[in-house]
């Protein structure tokens, strides 16, 4: 019996997604409990609290106000985000049955479809192998499980659009430059043809607004690359390739579905998008050395590692070495292949390569302070080039020996893959299983005490939680977990507090005695009172003018 | 579309969403199934039956089905959340899309009878 050769195309791809979709797990596997920095608890939150009212969120609930309350500028009450992806969150819950392991889950298979958007794009544009090579490497992308580690999930899936918005427009292009060839038809059959045409411009537009509904940078990527697509196209062939009314579809498909389901956000980013606008626009002084540079004028970001801003380690192994630097001569290759061969498909990836480009030095334009957060994308412009530049080698050799050669080196690249991204993937996501950063079993019974016996705008302070000096990102958890104002340690608002959570499970974890001893020491003012929750080495008291008085 | 008889892919993407579905069972239990079939067929399904009606190759179909249902799907379930209890909102939202889906579909078909071949 002989195997269809579509089958082996689906079972490599599902052997590909699914053991990407077993290392981005990791983390979940044997501990549900809350991960993520920065931002990554109010994305929980939104849907979280969405479904434990069981109402829809319009307005930024009280225990989150202090942080985000007033980061939408058009209308400073409300959500600052649109809330499609907190509600689609909220969906997985709610179906899945728990509170949070299918928000975990869903959030990973959110943040892992790239590999299957990428593959879907450049098979399209490349065929099987360069598709499946790159999604092989990107299911071991660190720029995207460190994104994924980090929580800036909307924006991983934002990202994760653009190969199918960019697909959309490829296929308009295309069937667009074959109506204007001047073919005999039958009238019926162009007719097909013009609404196939139409349906690919209006789903181009309801791409970008359902990118711009999870976060506005993927939209603003894609519309990049289609811009310098659209460009590269007039300029090889010296005519316009589109039409002016299936254009106006697709813009008006964008705008209209953006209005209508995210209302109180499009102003937020029309300005965001102004000089000198929104929470995000901080414009800098133009910097033109960034020109000439890749990632040295561009790591001056105290919130990113600095492995963030190297070559090896990002698209390589973390733990550097000779080897991780496999990809990049393949990459310099996959680049001249492009620029040799200018097929509407390679002008395609120039696009994309020259938007991402242009998008991480967007302050030598003088425009916002957010081309750090482009970088999220270089993995998905970078794979593809590192497989077609692979798969460009034989090409330099006899045609004798083209099949041998190119299986030869599909299987290296496999083996490197694997032994190198693979393993440096495997290792920093099975870390994450059980690390200290993450909410404890105590934690998470302590928060969800306060949500059940406090009221809900009580404020509380956390002494000894991992981070509570500077208000890190566990203690962030813990308020969004309790769904209560967790105060920030600046000085002012905690004589609004409430009630004291003394927490020394971090420190008894780290066997950290003078951590433990300034836990001690700040719980002696409460020697006389009654903890109105005990266990497990957490306690809450009432604040009763304790505290701040002998703070 | 005639569901009696899939074809090749469509059989692959049935034995998919079950290995799917038993792979989250094996690891997390009851709620990673759950939530993997529940996002399978509450909310991407009628978007891949409403994509159907339109002349596209399978995997143009589930792309498109996979961004308009995390996309679309829960824009309406939102704004329906002000209206009803938001738990409610997700299964009315899901039947809307499901009779938008059918509804399409009926008025391709129509297009399609009167077109000549």
């Amino acid at each position: 019996m002989r195997l269809k050769s579509s089958s082996i195309e689906i079972a490599l791809l599902l052997l590909v997604y699914l053991s990407t979709l077993y290392v981005w797990t990791l983390p979940l596997q044997g501990n549900t409990l809350p991960f993520g920095d920065v931002d990554a608890s109010s994305h929980f939150t939104i849907g979280d609290y969405m479904l434990s009212t069981d109402a829809s969120v319009l307005r930024t609930p009280y225990h989150i106000t202090f942080r985000y309350g007033g980061q939408n500028n058009a209308f400073p009450d409300y959500l600052w985000y649109p809330p499609q992806y907190w509600t689609n969150a909220a969906i997985a819950q709610s179906l899945g049955g728990d509170r949070l392991l299918p928000f975990f889950l869903i959030v990973a298979l959110f943040c892992s479809i790239i590999v299957l958007t990428s593959y879907f794009l450049i098979r399209a544009l490349f065929g099987m192998w360069p598709a499946l090579l790159s999604s092989l490497l990107l299911g071991f992308s660190t720029r995207d499980y460190m994104i994924y580690l980090w929580g800036q999930w909307p924006q991983s899936l934002s990202f994760a659009l653009t190969p199918v918005a960019l697909y959309c427009l490829y296929r308009y292009v295309g069937s667009y430059a074959a109506s204007r060839e001047e073919t005999p038809g039958e009238k019926e059959e162009k007719k097909k043809e013009h609404l196939q045409r139409i349906i690919y411009a209006s789903l181009y537009g309801l791409v970008l607004a359902g990118q711009f509904f999870f976060h506005p940078q993927g939209m603003i990527a894609a519309i990049g690359a289609s811009l310098f697509f659209v460009l590269f196209l007039i300029i090889r062939d010296r005519k316009i390739p589109f039409s002016f009314r299936d254009m106006a579809i697709g813009i008006g498909m964008l705008i209209a579905v953006a209005v209508a389901f995210a209302p109180f956000n499009v102003g937020e980013f029309v300005m965001e998008l102004l000089p000198q606008g929104g929470s995000g626009g901080q414009t800098q002084p133009p910097q033109y050395a960034k020109l000439f540079q890749w990632y040295q004028g561009i790591s001056n970001d105290p919130g990113l590692p600095d492995f963030y801003f190297t070559y090896n380690k990002t698209h390589g192994s973390l733990d550097g070495g000779l080897l991780s630097w496999w990809t990049l001569p393949l990459l310099a290759m996959g680049i001249a292949a492009l620029l040799m061969r200018r097929r509407s498909q390679e002008l395609l990836m120039l696009a994309w390569l020259t938007s991402f480009y242009i998008l991480t030095r967007l302050v030598i334009f003088g425009i916002g302070s957010r081309d750090i957060r482009m970088f999220a994308y270089e993995a998905h412009v970078f794979y593809p080039l590192i497989a077609l530049g692979l798969l460009a080698i034989p090409s330099f050799f006899q045609v004798k020996y083209h099949s041998r050669l190119r299986a030869g080196l599909i299987a290296i690249f496999i083996i490197l893959a694997i032994v190198v991204n693979g393993a440096s993937a495997y290792k920093t996501l099975a870390g994450m299983q059980h690390s200290i950063s993450r909410i404890s079993p105590y934690q998470y019974g302590a928060a969800a005490w306060l949500r059940d016996n406090t009221p809900p705008e009580a404020d509380i302070y956390d002494f000894g939680t991992l981070g509570f000096q500077n208000y890190a990102a566990k203690v962030k958890w813990m308020g969004v977990l309790a769904q209560r104002h967790f105060i920030v340690n600046d000085g002012k608002e905690q004589e609004g507090t409430d009630y004291i959570l003394i927490d020394y499970t971090d420190a008894l974890a780290l066997h950290n005695e003078e951590y433990i001893n300034a836990i001690r020491q700040f719980e002696q003012q409460f020697a006389n009172a009654t903890a109105l929750y005990n266990q497990d080495n957490i306690r809450v008291y009432k604040a009763n003018g304790l505290f701040p008085a002998n703070a | 579309m005639d569901f009696s008889q899939p074809t090749h892919e469509q059989r692959w993407e049935l034995g998919i969403l079950a290995l799917l579905a038993a792979l989250s069972f094996l690891f997390w239990g009851m709620a990673g199934a759950r939530t993997i079939l529940g996002v399978a067929l509450l909310f991407a399904l009628p978007f891949y039956l409403l994509f159907g009606a339109f002349r596209l190759g399978e995997s143009e179909r589930l792309a498109f089905s996979f961004c308009a249902a995390v996309a679309a799907f829960p824009s309406v379930t939102y704004w329906l959340g002000f209206i009803m209890p938001f738990t409610t909102a997700i299964w009315v939202a899901s039947l809307l899309w499901y009779a938008a889906a059918a509804i399409v579909i009926l008025i391709f078909r129509k297009i399609r009878k009167r077109a000549p071949s």
